[in-house]
């Protein structure tokens, strides 16, 4: 295997097991926010605000190896 | 310049003609040119590089600076229902509210105007790099095309630069609220002490690279999805891209908040003054 192929493989990698934490987190957030919702409607606003936030916080992880990905990628 | 390396690495690669770039020839069999990681220049001032994307912050600049004399012109004390006044004071009054809310009045004046110019920067910034005008105006220089303006958020001089002002100035504050407390829990607890002085600096990273991120990746999905299926679909991507946009910018100003309260808040009389972390949990 060259180093390109090397490369591009490497990258796929990174970001296929990069996303799966992630994904796990932005799962949890949105059952939380969800079971709230359910709870007390009324503070659905709120609560949807926050949910959005804490999703953006857990996506950047994956946002990370998204980058690793495309540096690999890139000069690889 | 951001990531210098790359730069190295795509002059010393083997081009396939000298008027397509590295990168572009990379590409080629794939039938879609991804943006290159690093702007390239547009022209030199002595060893520093003019590149495109300083050339787009300009424009955006320029279009909020008339937007707020726009906004500002005979200003009254109660606002005409459909003015600029009234748009740039709604906006305006969001911010603050969230700050005031997790501040309190006093302390959230001091790092308003920080949170409104991040968050009316970078929304304008992210919204500006959907416009079509970023592709398809270009100038060739030494050969390459090289196209004018770049998604201000996709290069990460910016998001870091926003980054580090950010972290200077919510240091700053944390040493003038706190000055010793602020100091002394970098060393105290040995250990703990010295995880919180590098999560600290980490702060800079994770900001400026989680912005970055999303725009970059938001560019060349939406490259890839129009090379792919050109008809209808790109425009779901960008009105995903344009609620990202948005949704970046509200992460960055929180963020920016919260490292304020964190850094202004003083244990030992935080009974008395009642705050509390905007997230409710500490974000690193």
């Amino acid at each position: 295997m060259d180093v390109h192929a090397a490369a591009r493989l490497a990258a796929g990698i990174a970001i296929g097991f990069g996303a799966i934490g992630p994904g796990i987190g932005i799962g949890f957030v949105g059952r939380g926010a969800m079971e709230s919702i359910g709870r007390n409607p009324e503070a659905a606003g709120t609560i949807q605000t926050n949910m959005i936030l804490g999703m953006a916080l857990a996506e950047a992880v994956a946002i990370y190896a998204l980058i690793i990905a495309f540096v690999m990628a890139f000069t690889g | 310049m951001p990531l210098p390396f790359l730069q190295q690495v795509a002059q010393a690669a083997p081009s396939a003609s000298p008027s397509i770039s590295p990168e572009a020839a990379a590409n080629a069999s794939s039938g879609f040119e991804v943006p290159p990681l690093a702007p390239p220049a547009l022209f030199h001032i002595g060893s520093l590089g003019f590149t495109n994307t300083i050339l787009y912050t300009y424009l955006v600049i320029v279009t909020l600076a008339i937007l707020a004399i726009v906004c500002t012109r005979n200003m009254k004390i109660v606002a005409a229902g459909r003015s600029w006044q009234m748009f740039a004071e709604v906006v305006v009054n969001a911010i603050l509210n969230l700050a005031e809310n997790s501040l309190g009045r006093q302390r959230a004046r001091v790092i308003f105007p920080l949170m409104a110019t991040l968050f009316i920067f970078i929304l304008a910034a992210n919204w500006f790099s959907l416009l079509p005008i970023i592709g398809p105006i270009y100038a060739t220089i030494d050969g390459q095309h090289v196209p004018i303006f770049r998604a201000v958020n996709a290069d990460w001089s910016t998001t870091l630069a926003l980054a580090l002002v950010t972290f200077a100035i919510t240091e700053f504050y944390g040493l003038r609220y706190r000055a010793k407390e602020h100091l002394l829990h970098f060393v105290k607890p040995i250990g703990v002490g010295q995880i919180e002085l590098v999560s600290e600096f980490v702060r800079i990273l994770s900001l400026s690279v989680r912005l970055f991120g999303n725009l970059f990746a938001g560019e060349v999905l939406v490259t890839v999805m129009t090379s792919l299926i050109p008809l209808a679909v790109p425009a779901v991507f960008l009105v995903l891209e344009t609620l990202f946009g948005f949704i970046q910018a509200v992460v960055f100003t929180v963020l920016c908040l919260a490292y304020f309260t964190l850094n202004t808040t003083s244990h030992h009389v935080e009974a008395e003054d009642h705050v509390h972390n905007p997230l409710g949990a500490t974000p690193d």
